[in-house]
């Protein structure tokens, strides 16, 4: 009796034991046989972006790493409200901060990554704009912050919203009155003459997407200009998209005509040229008053 | 072999727990925090002047050790490894030599002990201290092991020796070695087999030499060296100096009470009552019910079987287990008074050993006192008992889980402190060499990270928050 007992019990007080041991050596197994199973790893991600998203540091920063990449090159980010849906090009850090991860903002900044005045670079604009304070401090405690004010809000550049914009009659009666106005207001303002708004180079030299994102704050944020998108009804979004691709569409147009090339150049759309072959004359006028012809 | 076989049923019984500790702190990165600064005192000091007692944290063999490991001419890879050794070897040690002291010969002793070597493995003291690479407590403890170990075993003309070399070692890595002296004023008080008194005096003198110098050349102790828990809340060095520094006295009473209590009942945690203020909030995850459960239950029975011991000893004269009770009041006490300037789960380190070992006498006490109650009696309190070892079993497999959130937060700390560490220490090139020779190690990918149990599970094993990613 008091020896089938104490055999008893002994079974009782093992059995948790083997248990615990047959929970730990299977679960090692399962970690060892299938690292990625959800039970042990979060989703594998293969761009920057969706690490981030994925609040995966160490993998964003693999990535970063494997592809020998600068912290602040773009990436391509599509969010429902910041970006409204559509694929949009922004840093790192300024995606980091929309996915409020604290810690992959503290990870590019150690490799990096920096803050500009230039929508979707401006993480510390977005963190004041969502109102993430958190955020807003984690960024000044790493010195991150730019003493410069933030710009106002600005709608992103699509990753194909330039190549695929197409010049019409409606907005380019607007875009004329509107590129008069400016003009006359550059021409009151001594800084304009320093660093002038329009010139065929800085129109088309260059990435046009950081370009473009350049010129809209510019328009965007110049008081002066204010009137002249209000009286022509007419947004800086829309006419720095409306100015990048008349001015491509007039210098393909010229070289078609003088025969230098024999078909409209990839990246500027067919459309644009014919466009401006059959407006010939007002696109001349317009381009001429800015300068530009 | 025959006679060796409830050992080796006991040992393979834990070692996928012990072995699944070890090979996460195996892939586990060195911290930025303390080891980068460490390895920079290592690399920057002649190896000597590290028994030089001039600082508040004297630890002369883990940094003359640490120093030739990171001064050797070997690649990083290898460097790293041996540091990850320093903290793995002993905690196989202190496992294999528990079994080996508490030598199981029967189904119910095999049971008893793994039921201990989970209470040794799941509680805060060891826990607390599986951080690469500050491994002070962690050889300690198997040191302590092993000095019992010779204390109540068969005299032999080396044991004094030998314990005493095992006092200076212990001591040597960390002021919490000196909880071997109390193991052996223990062992020469209960008429050890291989007690003396010329070895209690040598130690005793060992002991009171080493408090002398660290007073002496230290003459200007800190009120309170680290920030310190009372109550519900942990209090700042700035702010407990300025409420209690003209009387600290009884702070520090707490303070020692704290640690033992945290060794006990698994609370106060830092001096903080955190799980009973989790409880009150409403806010109490399972494994801090398990965590408090299972201390308060086991040092009840604990209680129990050393009381039933001692009177049993004063009737029929010291054995091992009335031994083993002195032992673990003494080595609490002393570890209570090492920590008398700030409590953590760490410093109670020496006494965890002790505390299993108590468990391992009190299972099979309770098993065996049970073959006599009536059937109803003895079905509910086998329950109670099952409940108890499995409950402590969680607590081991905890443990892993444990090692797996210090790893990632080791790998954390890496990715997301870069920044602010090489502007902190711009003036300290040391400093700067060596955080960016580890980088690679302390980003890796391959990381341990903790396990995503599915939710009725989660925050069982650990904190639900670091198993939800």
């Amino acid at each position: 009796m008091t020896e089938t007992r104490l055999r008893s019990i002994g079974w009782w007080l093992l059995v948790p034991a083997l248990v615990a041991a047959g929970t730990v050596l299977a679960l090692e197994s399962a970690r060892l046989a299938r690292p990625r199973s959800p039970w042990f790893a979060q989703p594998r991600t293969f761009t920057l972006a969706d690490a981030i998203a994925q609040h995966d540091v160490a993998r964003a920063y693999a990535l970063l790493r494997e592809g020998g990449r600068s912290a602040d090159d773009p990436i391509v980010v599509s969010h429902p409200e910041l970006t409204s849906g559509r694929g949009r090009f922004v840093s790192p850090l300024w995606w980091a901060v929309a996915m409020r991860d604290e810690h992959s903002v503290l990870m590019l900044l150690g490799e990096g990554a920096t803050i500009q005045r230039v929508n979707g670079r401006d993480a510390d604009c977005l963190a004041e704009r969502v109102g993430d304070t958190a955020m807003l401090a984690v960024l000044r405690r790493a010195d991150a912050v730019l003493a410069a004010p933030c710009l106002s809000p600005q709608t992103e550049f699509g990753v194909t919203e330039i190549a695929d914009y197409r010049l019409g009659a409606d907005v380019f009666v607007r875009f004329d009155r509107a590129s008069r106005l400016i003009v006359a207001a550059t021409r009151a303002d001594p800084r304009f003459e320093r660093e002038p708004l329009f010139t065929k180079d800085i129109l088309l030299s260059g990435d046009v997407l950081p370009m473009a994102i350049a010129l809209e704050a510019r328009l965007r944020n110049e008081p002066a200009f204010a009137k002249a998108f209000f009286a022509a009804d007419l947004t800086p979004h829309e006419y720095t998209k409306f100015v990048l691709a008349l001015v491509a569409a007039r210098l393909a147009h010229g070289f078609v005509k003088s025969g230098v090339i024999r078909s409209v150049p990839s990246g500027v759309h067919a459309d644009n040229v014919m466009f401006v072959d059959a407006n010939l004359a007002a696109v001349e006028a317009v381009l001429k008053e800015m300068g530009l012809e | 072999m025959r006679r060796c076989r409830w050992l080796f049923v006991a040992a393979l019984t834990v070692a996928p727990i012990v072995g699944a500790i070890a090979f996460t702190l195996w892939r586990t990165p060195l911290p930025v925090s303390e080891a980068i600064a460490l390895l920079e005192d290592v690399a920057r000091k002649p190896r000597l002047e590290f028994l030089i007692p001039d600082t508040a944290y004297y630890r002369p063999f883990f940094h003359i050790l640490l120093s030739t490991i990171w001064n050797a001419d070997a690649s990083i890879d290898t460097r790293v490894a041996a540091i990850r050794l320093l903290q793995i070897v002993p905690v196989l040690a202190l496992t294999a030599l528990f079994l080996i002291h508490v030598r199981p010969r029967t189904l119910l002793d095999a049971a008893a002990a793994a039921a201990a070597t989970a209470v040794l493995l799941g509680s805060p003291g060891l826990r607390d201290n599986l951080e690469i690479p500050l491994t002070y407590t962690t050889v300690g403890m198997p040191l302590a092991l092993a000095a019992w170990h010779l204390l109540v075993s068969p005299p032999r003309p080396w044991h004094t020796a030998a314990v005493v070399a095992l006092t200076v070692v212990a001591v040597g890595f960390k002021e919490q070695g000196l909880a071997i002296a109390a193991l052996v004023v223990a062992a020469w008080t209960t008429k050890a087999p291989s007690a003396t008194r010329t070895q209690a005096v040598i130690v005793a003198a060992l002991a009171l030499a080493y408090v002398g110098l660290r007073l002496v050349w230290h003459q200007r102790l800190a009120t309170f060296e680290q920030a310190i828990g009372l109550g519900f809340r942990e209090i700042g060095t700035d702010e407990a100096t300025a409420r209690f520094g003209s009387f600290p006295y009884l702070v520090y009473a707490y303070t020692m009470l704290a640690t033992i209590g945290n060794i006990l009942f698994s609370e106060p945690t830092a001096g903080v009552f955190s799980i009973v203020r989790s409880i009150g909030d409403g806010t109490a995850e399972p494994w801090q019910y398990i965590h408090l459960a299972s201390s308060v239950a086991l040092t009840a029975l604990i209680a129990w079987w050393g009381a039933r011991s001692l009177l049993q000893a004063r009737r029929t004269g010291w054995t091992d287990e009335a031994r083993t009770a002195v032992a673990l009041v003494l080595v609490l006490a002393a570890c209570g008074a090492l920590s008398f300037n700030y409590s953590r789960d760490r410093l109670g380190g020496m006494a965890v050993p002790f505390y299993a070992l108590a468990a391992f006498y009190t299972f099979r006490a309770a098993a065996r006192w049970l073959v006599e109650v009536p059937r109803r009696r003895f079905e509910v309190a086998a329950a109670g008992l099952l409940l108890l070892a499995s409950l402590w079993h969680v607590r081991a497999v905890g443990t892993v889980e444990a090692v797996r959130v210090t790893s990632a937060r080791n790998q954390m700390e890496w990715l997301t402190t870069r920044r602010q560490r090489t502007r902190e220490f711009a003036d300290r090139p040391v400093y700067l060499s060596i955080l960016g020779s580890l980088q690679a190690q302390g980003t890796a990918e391959s990381a341990p990270l903790p396990t995503n149990y599915p939710r009725p599970v989660r925050g069982v094993f650990s904190p639900a928050n670091v198993q939800t990613r």
